[in-house]
């Protein structure tokens, strides 16, 4: 019993831990709770959110809009690749995408226009943009 | 006892004799009957709310909701075995497309638009099959004269028909099957749409027109207004308060070809042509085919003629000049307008500083259109695109927005058909993020980013792949608006992408008007 109380602090540090650590989307399919947490992220960093993101990021476009005056910037991070994309698309099928809206302007390659993975490089590079806003949309296809 | 019997014998005969006389006359009526029938009219109200208002029909139309029968003033008739109950429509947007109105004074034009009717009309075939139909009847002056400006007593299909006027005939999203001609009652043209949408001032010269075939040509233009009504039940009562009609600046060309085809009541076949109910073995009956769509280039001339002899104006060369001149890094912009002697003028130019002060003067009199530039290498934009259509939805002659970019280069955003543009805002609205620019929604933002990038891709500048991207999607979602450029000879021209697929690529090139 008095062992039970001793590693009781422990066991309840580890599970509060574990809770706080799960990120909100764990699959393609929770996609949508992102958009539900929407104030969890706006005026943040674009780094907070991609924390929350845990399905691999197989496809990434952008549109790196130089004034948000007459169009907002975003990101555009899918689960599929970009054959698996055409593909799909060609089939009039919209795979599962998040839209983030960020307010400064950016700077971005135009001959990768779609790039097959978010880097680490990519995180250091655009991680602290501000997000201003989300969109969801797409359906859920055989990841 | 036999005196009895005898006047037994009589009366028998007479009342023998007045059956078979009712019998008779009753039996030759039987094919074309106008009556009231209030069980086929409250079945028709039945399977409104119990089947239509639950089908894809009624729950995909952007009506939805703002239209409703009167219940209470149907009239029904049956031809053969078929069977028609039309009603009154009540909507909260009444609009009727007038032939001929530059001829018209207002006070013509405001009985007219008074004076016509629309109804839903449900048909039951002889297999049981229901119909929906709305129909417009505009009536001629001079019929609305003869009826004292009341036509509300019009049932077609009975010998007491004698409207003179057109009978638009659509399907309850809106969508026109046909237009036909009626003289003293009978069909004597049919009408077909030969031109999409104008602006007002890019029409025919003259109203009326006749070609070497014989058919007429009839400039149309469409009117509006909207009324208030308080909903009780399943029914709308009016109170009286409606905007007054005013023109939508909609304009067309229709043409006019007889013969006319059969009339209103001769046969079930007949009924099933003029409805457009698509029977079969219906002697030449059918819907109607739809017409050819109209060409994209051609819709969008005037407009584009329009813009060029803008451009060519000193108020717009002045009002270019000092937007070029002003601090480059924001927005500046100046509206244009038509003085009373019909000059063009341009209002003062309006700067803006962040995205919550970036206001166009609409209030300039005779407002028609606006330029501003773009800081950055962007054409019109989406929020250009929304925020032109509020303009116009509220002045319907405010058509045209254009956008100069740093290049040089000079863009218009311009309404050619304001029924598909309503259609366009209501499936598609605007998404908005706080006070930052509309954008559009899924999934014509995915398909505009997903065509710029292809287009950058195949090395197209982002101005361009811009350009090309929103020419292809207010095409593809049929948007009622068209981008123009300006090219080298100062010509506005419409652009057009189009999408390519081959061996699982997608790629898009240019396709656009010369």
């Amino acid at each position: 019993m008095k062992k039970i109380i001793k590693f009781l602090p422990v066991f309840m540090l580890l599970i509060i831990n574990n809770s706080y650590s799960q990120q909100i989307m764990k699959t393609v399919n929770d996609a949508e709770k992102i958009k539900s947490n929407e104030q969890l992220f706006v005026n943040k960093p674009l780094k907070t959110l991609l924390k929350e993101i845990g399905p691999e990021i197989k496809m990434v476009t952008a549109n790196p809009s130089k004034s948000s005056n007459s169009r907002l910037g975003y990101f555009t991070f899918r689960f599929v690749d970009t054959k698996k994309y055409d593909s799909c698309r060609q089939k009039n099928k919209y795979p599962k995408q998040i839209t983030v809206f960020v307010k400064e302007s950016f700077e971005w390659d135009v001959n990768s226009s779609k790039k097959s993975k978010w880097t680490n490089s990519d995180l250091v590079k655009y991680g602290e943009l501000t997000v201003v806003g989300i969109r969801v949309f797409g359906e859920s296809i055989n990841y | 006892m036999t005196k009895t019997k005898k006047i037994n014998q009589a009366v028998f005969l007479f009342f023998g004799l007045l059956s078979l006389t009712v019998a008779f006359i009753a039996c030759r009526k039987n094919f074309t009957e106008s009556t009231v029938d209030t069980f086929s009219q409250s079945e028709a109200k039945e399977w409104y709310y119990g089947t239509f208002k639950k089908s894809p029909e009624w729950q995909q139309s952007t009506e939805k909701g703002k239209k409703l029968p009167d219940w209470k003033n149907g009239t029904y008739r049956r031809v053969g075995n078929m069977e028609i109950v039309e009603f009154p429509l009540m909507k909260e947007r009444k609009s009727f497309a007038i032939p001929s109105a530059s001829k018209l004074s207002s006070s013509e034009k405001r009985k007219i638009t008074d004076g016509s009717l629309s109804r839903i009309v449900f048909i039951r075939a002889a297999n049981g099959e229901m119909v929906v139909r709305e129909i417009d009847y505009i009536p001629e002056m001079n019929f609305l004269e003869l009826k004292g400006y009341d036509i509300s007593d019009l049932s077609v299909g009975t010998k007491e028909n004698k409207f003179s006027g057109r009978i638009i005939t659509k399907k309850w999203d809106g969508t026109i099957l046909s237009i036909r001609k009626s003289e003293n009652g009978k069909i004597t043209k049919t009408g077909i749409r030969k031109s999409n949408s104008t602006q007002k001032g890019n029409s025919l010269s003259t109203t009326t027109t006749s070609n070497t075939s014989g058919c007429e040509m009839v400039e149309i233009c469409e009117y509006e207004r909207y009324c208030e009504e308080v909903h009780v039940g399943d029914a709308w009562v009016p109170t009286g308060e409606c905007t007054p009609w005013e023109s939508t600046g909609n304009c067309w060309v229709e043409e006019y070809c007889g013969p006319g085809e059969c009339d209103y009541g001769s046969s079930e076949s007949c009924e099933c042509q003029l409805y457009g109910m698509g029977c079969e073995g219906g002697g030449g009956g059918g819907e109607d085919p739809p017409p050819p769509p109209p060409d994209p280039c051609t819709d969008a001339q005037p407009a584009a003629n329009a813009t060029t002899s803008l451009s060519q104006n000193s108020s717009y060369t002045g009002a270019k000049s000092n937007i070029q001149g002003a601090n480059q890094t924001v927005e500046h912009s100046i509206t244009f307008g038509t003085d009373a002697n019909g000059n063009t003028t341009a209002s003062s130019m309006t700067s803006c500083t962040s995205s919550t002060n970036c206001t166009v003067n609409t209030s300039w009199p005779g407002a028609f259109a606006d330029l501003h530039n773009h800081p950055t290498d962007q054409p019109p934009s989406p929020g250009d695109l929304y925020g032109l259509v509020t303009i116009n939805q509220n002045q319907s002659n405010y058509n045209t927005r254009m956008v100069i970019t740093p290049d040089g280069s000079v863009y218009a955003l311009v309404v050619i058909d304001i029924n598909l543009v309503n259609t366009f805002v209501s499936t598609y609205p605007k998404e908005q993020i706080g006070n930052y620019p509309p954008d559009f929604p899924d999934p014509i933002f995915t398909d505009f980013d997903n065509a710029k990038i292809q287009l950058q891709m195949q090395g197209f500048s982002n101005l361009v792949a811009e350009q090309m991207a929103m020419a292809f999607v207010l095409d593809k979602y049929n948007s009622g608006i068209a981008l123009l450029k300006q090219d080298g000879n100062g010509n506005f021209k419409r652009l057009r992408t189009q999408e390519n697929t081959a061996n699982g690529n997608t790629t898009y090139s240019s396709n656009n008007c010369q």
